[in-house]
């Protein structure tokens, strides 16, 4: 709002005029002093009087005068409204707090009041009617004080003057701060009145006259003269849709006094749609005329906001019956209100149910935690609640749910509701189960595995090792990853292992056999196998080492024993060749040096003859070696004729009986006749020298091919533990040799006085 | 040989080839005036014979089956102190022969050169003195 007062301008002009001349005439013009008196005077009187504040300051601010007007707004100290003594003038806010203020002091220096004067004083630049707000005290009250500042710089022969004026217009600025209140108001008032007024008249003849009020044009965008020129337009402007419910509602309202009301669409000028509420209210007079007033409410608004809200609580509705996820509301004492069908099945409740409390599903050992969870949840320590629990439901079925609670407040934010949400995680759990299941299988099988397993880096260093691999070192896991693997074997040759272990990264398997010394110093063999796993991200090896030892020493004791056993056999015909062929020789040679030199006593023919008996005695012997050595029986003929051929020697001298059943489709390989052969006869030489038999049956056949023997006597048997640890049962050890090298299976029943029984299985392939 | 001039030396024979015990005793009896009282062949049929004490040489095979020359002749030592036994053997390495003094031979001849030294051996050892023959060969 404009402060103009004319008055004041003109005042303010006058006074200016009056003091400069006043200033100038009493110092400089002597000429006028005779008049001088009465001048003074009476400026004095105006300037003392005047309503607008007068301040006349020297050079450095300091204060010539000052009228009362100013007085008063400086609380009538005089000396520094404005001034050179800090602290003091106008006793402006800043002043009060740190008592430097203003007298132009440094705290000053972005005083607008200040700045003013001074820039007037140092530049003589005149200020016009500046509004400035300042801060001053008023009974030690921080009071804004709005006034408009003019100053005035005075050229004067001794010194120049400002002059001040202060016009105070904080009654102004009350005014029209009350004015901007009251039309911001009515402007508010009159935008919320969106209801209109009509009068129905209904004529004698029933015609119906309309008569709008202003405000019709908001509703409708049609003004009341357009009604009046249209009676119709009332009608017209009804929705099609309801134009017929419109027709009947006014003839229903205008024929009955009572109220009506109505909600419907009209088309408003600019073609909008709007819905409004029309309610009608008939009335007659004592002269029996009818009228009605109507009023008409725009309720676009409500509707649309309505239709929004349906829309949503549709969609919540959908969200809430169909969701998978169990929903439920929550009183606070834990009563169900509400569920979805998820939440029902979920938990097998009825729906119907309403006793259903909360509480009765929670495990009593669950129930103290839960409760206090719910009780931070009421208190909004925290917002929502994620639970995982077990539940059983009625028919004993577990079920494990993920169930997140959050909670409605009401307006005095206590907890009107609680939600919860909850998800069936059962199959989850039974996977992470049946995961921690496996991982724990595995685990086991790691950790009591015969085998050594180590999983180590691509360059060799271990990343896991179980007990077994550790105790065959002595070490534990620490100081067994400082080392690569295979610096723990004592093979000579690492470069090929190393070559191999870089195999194993291109996807070969690879398998190897080495050395290492245990934790005792003593040598062990191990097989180990290898291939690439890819192990937590990163390429590894999985080595399994199988202590191989035990079977490396058996192989060792059977190689052993298959030498020992051929050296036995060179030894005996050695023998045979030196004590039994070299006597017939010497035989030989003393019949031929004795020919050499006759004497009376010899007779050369019989000499020559004995001679030549013991040649041919020497040819039957080489030939017996020969045949011992290799029997050429048996690669000529075959098993059966060579055992028969055997045997028959036996019997000459023995007085044991031989069954030989040995039926077979074709010859055996010489490998399989020879080993077989030699199984026989160490059997039989075994059975003649130690068992006292009387029968020796041997039965070889062969069946879908297996080869299968069978040795039997009715000697005096022995007991086979005993016999296979001492030194007698070394015959034995070396047919099982003979028959398990050639990869058979070998079986020995005996017992003291109850015989021997041999089965002996090879597989033809 | 005086000796052998005067009276036949009574010989037994221990040795398990049949052909050799009859080389020799056809060898002994006509060239070197010897009579085989009796032939064993093995060493339990010659502990067995109640005429030992009455040979002079008793010509015994170390390598026979069953009990062998050396055992044999222990046995014989042990049961008559004062009987003389030459071994005839096929072995002439010095370990035999080192053993055979300590069992208690008189000799030891090599059998594919009895035609050689039987005589002299025969003789030494009616003289009371040792004849190792195997010796040679080493």
């Amino acid at each position: 709002m404009e402060i103009h007062s004319p008055y004041i301008i003109l005042l303010t002009i006058a006074l200016t005029y009056i003091v400069i001349n006043y200033f100038q005439h009493r110092r400089y013009n002597l000429s006028f002093k005779r008049n001088s008196h009465e001048k003074e005077q009476l400026l004095e009187s105006i300037f003392e009087n005047a309503s607008v504040g007068l301040i006349l300051v020297g050079k450095n601010a300091d204060v010539l005068k000052i009228n009362k007007a100013a007085l008063e707004i400086g609380l009538n100290d005089d000396k520094n409204l404005i001034g050179s003594q800090p602290g003091k003038a106008l006793n402006c806010i800043v002043a009060v707090k740190n008592e430097k203020g203003c007298g132009f002091g440094k705290e000053c220096k972005n005083c607008e009041l200040r700045l003013s004067i001074e820039s007037t004083i140092k530049k003589g630049t005149n200020i016009s009617r500046l509004p400035l707000k300042i801060h001053i005290l008023r009974n030690n009250v921080d009071t804004p004080y709005h006034i408009l500042l003019s100053t005035s710089y005075l050229e004067t022969i001794a010194a120049p003057m400002v002059l001040i004026i202060f016009e105070d217009i904080n009654a102004l600025i009350k005014t029209e701060n009350a004015l901007i209140d009251s039309e911001y108001r009515y402007r508010q008032i009159t935008k919320a009145i969106s209801d209109y007024v009509y009068k129905i008249n209904i004529l004698e003849d029933g015609t119906i006259q309309t008569i709008h009020t202003q405000t019709c044009y908001q509703i409708t965008g049609y003004r009341p003269e357009e009604f009046d020129s249209n009676q119709n337009l009332w009608f017209d402007i009804v929705h099609e849709e309801d134009k017929e419910k419109v027709l009947k509602f006014v003839q229903n309202s205008t024929q009955n006094t009572e109220k009506y009301s109505i909600e419907h669409r009209i088309i408003r000028k600019d073609e909008a749609i709007r819905w409004v509420t029309n309610t009608i209210v008939t009335k007659k007079n004592q002269k029996g005329q009818k009228w009605s007033d109507g009023i008409v409410r725009d309720i676009t608004d409500r509707k649309e906001i309505e239709a929004a809200l349906r829309e949503s609580e549709e969609k919540l509705s959908v969200i809430f019956e169909y969701s998978h996820v169990g929903i439920s509301l929550i009183d606070n004492e834990g009563n169900i209100q509400y569920m979805n069908p998820a939440f029902c099945k979920l938990l097998g409740l009825q729906p119907d149910k309403t006793e259903n409390n909360f509480r009765l599903f929670t495990d009593p050992e669950d129930a103290q935690l839960e409760s206090e969870h719910f009780e931070s949840l009421r208190k909004g320590e925290v917002t929502m609640l994620n639970i995982e629990k077990k539940y059983t439901k009625k028919h004993g079925e577990e079920t494990w749910v993920l169930m997140q609670v959050s909670c409605f407040r009401n307006y005095k934010g206590e907890v009107a509701n609680f939600i919860a949400v909850v998800e069936d995680i059962t199959e989850r759990k039974n996977a992470l189960d049946l995961l921690r299941q496996s991982e724990e299988k595995f685990r086991n099988i790691f950790n009591t595995s015969n085998d050594g397993i180590i999983i180590t880096n691509f360059e060799g260093y271990p990343l896991e090792a179980n007990q077994i691999s550790l105790d065959r070192v002595g070490l534990s896991f620490e100081q067994f990853k400082k080392q690569k693997v295979f610096d723990y074997l004592t093979t000579l040759d690492h470069s090929d292992i190393t070559v191999q272990f870089k195999n194993l990264f291109s996807n070969k398997i690879t398998v190897i056999q080495s050395e290492y010394l245990n934790q005792l110093g003593e040598k062990k063999y191990v097989e180990i196998s290898g291939r690439n796993i890819n192990y937590l991200g990163q390429q590894a090896a999985l080595l399994i080492s199988r202590d191989i030892t035990d079977r490396k020493l058996l192989q060792q004791k059977i190689l052993n024993a298959i030498i020992e056993s051929e050296e036995k056999e060179r030894k005996n015909f050695a023998q045979e060749l030196h004590d039994g062929l070299g006597p017939i020789l010497s035989t030989i040679k003393l019949y031929l040096q004795w020919i050499e030199n006759p004497t009376a006593k010899s007779n050369k023919t019989e000499l020559l003859k004995e001679a030549l008996d013991t040649v041919e005695e020497a040819i039957i012997s080489v030939k017996e070696i020969s045949n011992k050595l290799s029997p050429n029986v048996l690669s000529k003929y075959g098993l059966e004729i060579a055992l028969q051929s055997f045997v028959r020697k036996i019997i000459n001298t023995k007085n044991i009986e031989f069954v030989i059943d040995i039926e077979l489709p074709k010859r055996l390989s010489p490998e399989l006749e020879t080993m077989l052969y030699r199984v026989c006869v160490e059997a039989i030489n075994n059975t003649v020298k130690y068992a006292e038999a009387t029968i020796i049956t041997i039965q070889i056949d062969t069946n879908a091919n297996i080869l299968s023997a069978l040795y039997l006597d009715n000697g005096k048997g022995f007991d086979v533990g005993e016999t296979t640890k001492n030194k007698s049962g070394h015959g034995l050890f070396n047919m099982q040799n003979r028959i398990e090298t050639y990869g058979g299976n070998f079986t020995l029943n005996s017992q003291p006085g109850a015989g021997m029984e041999l089965m002996i299985k090879i597989s033809m392939h | 040989m005086e000796t052998l001039k005067n009276k036949k030396l009574k010989i037994i024979i221990v040795d398990d080839s049949k052909i050799f015990r009859t080389v020799l005793r056809n060898f002994l009896q006509k060239e070197s005036h010897c009579s085989i009282i009796t032939e064993a062949s093995s060493g339990e049929e010659f502990l067995a014979l109640n005429n030992v004490k009455s040979a002079d040489i008793i010509l015994m095979d170390l390598q026979m089956p069953g009990m062998d020359g050396y055992e044999v002749t222990k046995k014989a030592i042990e049961r008559y102190p004062d009987i003389k036994v030459l071994a005839i053997t096929m072995h002439t390495e010095k370990a035999y022969l080192n053993e055979l003094m300590q069992v208690g031979f008189k000799g030891c001849v090599f059998k594919p050169e009895i035609y050689k030294n039987i005589q002299q051996a025969l003789a030494y050892i009616i003289a009371n003195e040792n004849c190792f023959f195997g010796e040679i060969n080493l």
